[in-house]
């Protein structure tokens, strides 16, 4: 199958020069970097498809050395941690990124499949409501949360972090499933609605504040919030199957340890509903 | 020998607390007495007149006009400028520098980002219950300092506005019951009736124990204690919060800067929230900046978001993280910066502040400071409520005159910025 691969230019208009060196990078707002609008377009458009750079506009042609031709999928190669809404809103279609993105990476989007050999900034896949974000690298704050303002986060889709994920994971999370195999900062699904998280490294502290309902899986045992009880020990037949779909669906590793033993249960944030359980593997 | 002019109900311009008495004696264009000022607004007013800043390109003097119009040009050669400061400067001029962002497509951000922005976050989250500081003066008999330490910040808001204050309905210090939460025994903590040592970073845990505690719930204990205070103690301030017929707790950055940042002051707005089941209850930001709260003001006038907003595609666009000047300075994505009356070179961190360096920076400022080291132009400016009027907004969001009493060389803020704007927009 067709592919276009796109490679950043080392010099393009966003970086900011002084007396000939580089001293920073003006953000790119890139959420023209989408599948579903590129995979229909001729060369000669894609060539001039916009970019924003701070105030003014640039063009693909500016920033990218062009191969191969428009398709649904997509590859980039380049540190492109400036750049913004890389496959913000997408619905289908597949973007390999071999490099760092910067932030609302795949932030809306409703279908296909993201891929980031790195890094990549805050609110990861924000407001998504389907599709597959893979990242091999470290996450930012906000992974999977809400916009400022508004009520509802990730809302369906998956999002796999390889590496470690920053504060505020899953705030507001409405459905769906966030995979953390490395750590996770502080706040995590605070004021979570409804999803699964599962976080195989250290986990911060505050988790699950505010929290109405959803699941939260920690494999390392953390002091939690008062307003957390204990149920009970033992070992939840669903969370069996939820692994099995996970590496199957999916590909994730498991770490073995996880998949028997028994998980303390706890319940709240009893400010709020009630609903929410956190269930922490007990390592004896 | 020259006249002696006296002018009452002078407003100072240092905090948040705006007090609107101040007395001042004026000869020769000089400040020769000044009555009802506390000790830092005396020190204020003493050193006003010195350290003047005079126009400068590039570390010459130049022409007022010529520092202007440099100004004019960096904002619109630049991709992706910064406007920063505007706490300490009047509402006329924060209207205009947010015009000038508009014109500029640049990113505009007030101090309020580093100091009472994650309460403003958490108003957002969950609303807050507030009043004006006279109608808690009147009628608050239960009063709470949280993260707070106005007998050093704001020295007359106690004689002013609460604890020793004399109101309609509570006339004095006995007649009000005061509670202060914070890490240290701070000056107001030995004026209160209680003082309650908060384990630092702790504040979350307990706010989020009250709340279950004041809706009839029992919190998860560990050794009985929550955040260093015992439960029992708490149980008792549950009872308190809750038969209080009209509370009011006063927050400062020990709630919005630590532990879960903004899910502190979100925390206790709920609290607050689930109080008004009881009695009254009301909570305020103890503001630092004189119009600070101005400009929360005015930029939610003016585009609808308080501060952290982006212009880079002519609409407003609002997220804290982003467009705060913190992250746009530390992260190198800016590439000019347009400093309105702050010193961020001395309050930023040392990331953010070093970058000023290495960008065209333009302060717009009265005096010298740290960050009029950095800057490639320096524009200077009128005093305000000394010799520029203007509009200020106290801490509890009432608007107040400054009016001008002694004579300036230099054009206040909001003509500078009127006139960058008129040669941004006639280019």
């Amino acid at each position: 199958m067709s592919k276009l691969r796109l490679k950043l230019k080392e010099d393009n208009p966003a970086l900011i020069k002084r007396d000939n060196e580089v001293i920073g990078k003006v953000p790119v707002e890139a959420e023209n970097i989408n599948p579903d609008l590129i995979k229909d377009l001729n060369l000669e458009d894609l060539k001039n498809l916009e970019l924003l750079v701070g105030k003014k506009t640039y063009k693909f042609k500016d920033f990218f050395e062009i191969a191969g031709e428009p398709a649904p999928e997509i590859e980039i190669y380049g540190d492109l941690s400036n750049f913004k809404y890389i496959g913000a809103a997408m619905t289908s279609g597949k973007i390999i990124v071999d490099g760092n993105t910067g932030m609302h990476t795949a932030s809306e989007m409703k279908g296909g499949k993201i891929e980031i050999r790195g890094n990549t900034g805050d609110w990861l896949g924000a407001e998504m409501t389907g599709g597959f974000i893979k990242i091999y690298g470290d996450a930012g704050h906000y992974v999977g949360a809400a916009f400022r303002g508004d009520k509802l986060g990730m809302n369906r889709g998956l999002i796999y972090i390889k590496g470690n994920a920053g504060n505020f994971t899953a705030n507001k999370m409405r459905r769906g499933e966030i995979i953390i195999n490395g750590n996770c900062g502080d706040l995590l699904a605070a004021q979570m609605i409804a999803g699964s998280v599962y976080v195989f490294g250290k986990c911060g502290s505050r988790v699950g504040a505010g929290m109405k309902r959803g699941t939260i899986i920690l494999s390392d045992d953390i002091k939690l919030l008062p307003t957390f009880n204990y149920n009970i020990s033992y070992n939840p037949n669903f969370l069996n199957t939820a692994y099995n779909h996970l590496e199957d669906d999916y590909s994730i590793k498991i770490p073995d340890y996880l998949k028997s033993g028994n998980y303390a249960r706890y319940t709240g944030d009893n400010t709020e509903l009630g609903k929410g359980e956190i269930l922490i593997w007990e390592k004896e | 020998m020259s006249e002696v002019k006296k002018y009452e109900n002078i407003t100072c311009t240092f905090c948040g607390a705006l007090c609107d008495n101040i007395e001042v004696e004026v000869e020769s264009n000089q400040i020769k007495k000044i009555k009802n000022a506390c000790a830092i607004s005396r020190k204020k007013y003493m050193h006003a007149l010195q350290d003047r800043t005079i126009p400068m390109l590039n570390g010459k003097e130049c022409d007022y006009d010529e520092a202007i119009s440099r100004a004019a040009d960096i904002l619109k050669n630049s991709k992706n400028p910064l406007i920063y400061g505007l706490s300490s400067t009047t509402a006329e001029a924060q209207k205009t520098a947010v015009k000038i962002a508009e014109l500029s497509g640049a990113n505009i951000d007030s101090t309020s980002s580093v100091c009472h922005g994650p309460g403003t976050m958490a108003k957002q989250l969950v609303g807050m219950v507030t009043a004006t500081l006279g109608e808690i003066k009147n009628r608050s008999d239960l009063m709470i300092f949280w993260g707070a330490n106005p007998v050093e910040a704001h020295p007359n808001h106690s004689k002013r506005y609460t604890m020793l204050s004399e109101g309609l309905f509570k006339k004095n210090r006995s007649d009000r019951e005061v509670i202060v939460f914070d890490v240290r025994k701070t000056p107001t903590a030995k004026m209160a009736d209680q003082f309650f040592e908060v384990e630092p970073g702790k504040d979350f845990e307990l706010l989020m124990a009250l709340r279950m505690l004041v809706n009839g719930k029992e919190p998860e204990l560990n050794n009985n204690q929550i955040a260093g205070i015992d439960i029992e103690d708490l149980k008792v301030i549950a009872e308190k919060l809750k038969n209080a017929k009209y509370g009011s707790i006063f927050y400062g950055m020990g709630l919005t800067m630590t532990g879960a940042k903004y899910m502190n002051t979100w925390a206790a707005m709920s609290l607050i929230r689930d109080l008004n089941d009881f009695g009254r209850f009301v909570m305020m930001p103890m503001r630092g900046h004189g119009n600070v709260a101005g400009s929360e003001i005015t930029m939610a006038w003016q585009t609808g978001y308080p501060f952290a907003v982006n212009f880079s595609r002519a609409y407003p666009r609002y997220n804290p993280g982003e467009y705060t000047a913190v992250d746009l300075l530390a992260n190198r994505e800016v590439d000019a910066a347009f400093i309105i009356a702050s010193d961020p070179a001395a309050n930023l961190p040392h990331q953010a502040a070093a970058y000023l360096d290495e960008i065209p920076t333009i302060v717009l400022d009265p005096h010298w400071n740290l960050t009029t080291d950095k800057a490639e132009v320096v524009i200077p400016s009128a005093l305000k409520g000394i010799t520029a009027s203007g509009t200020v907004y106290r801490m509890d969001h009432v608007p107040l005159h400054l009016r001008s009493f002694l004579e300036d060389e230099w054009p206040d803020d909001a003509e500078a910025l009127v006139k960058i704007g008129e040669l941004i927009e006639n280019d």
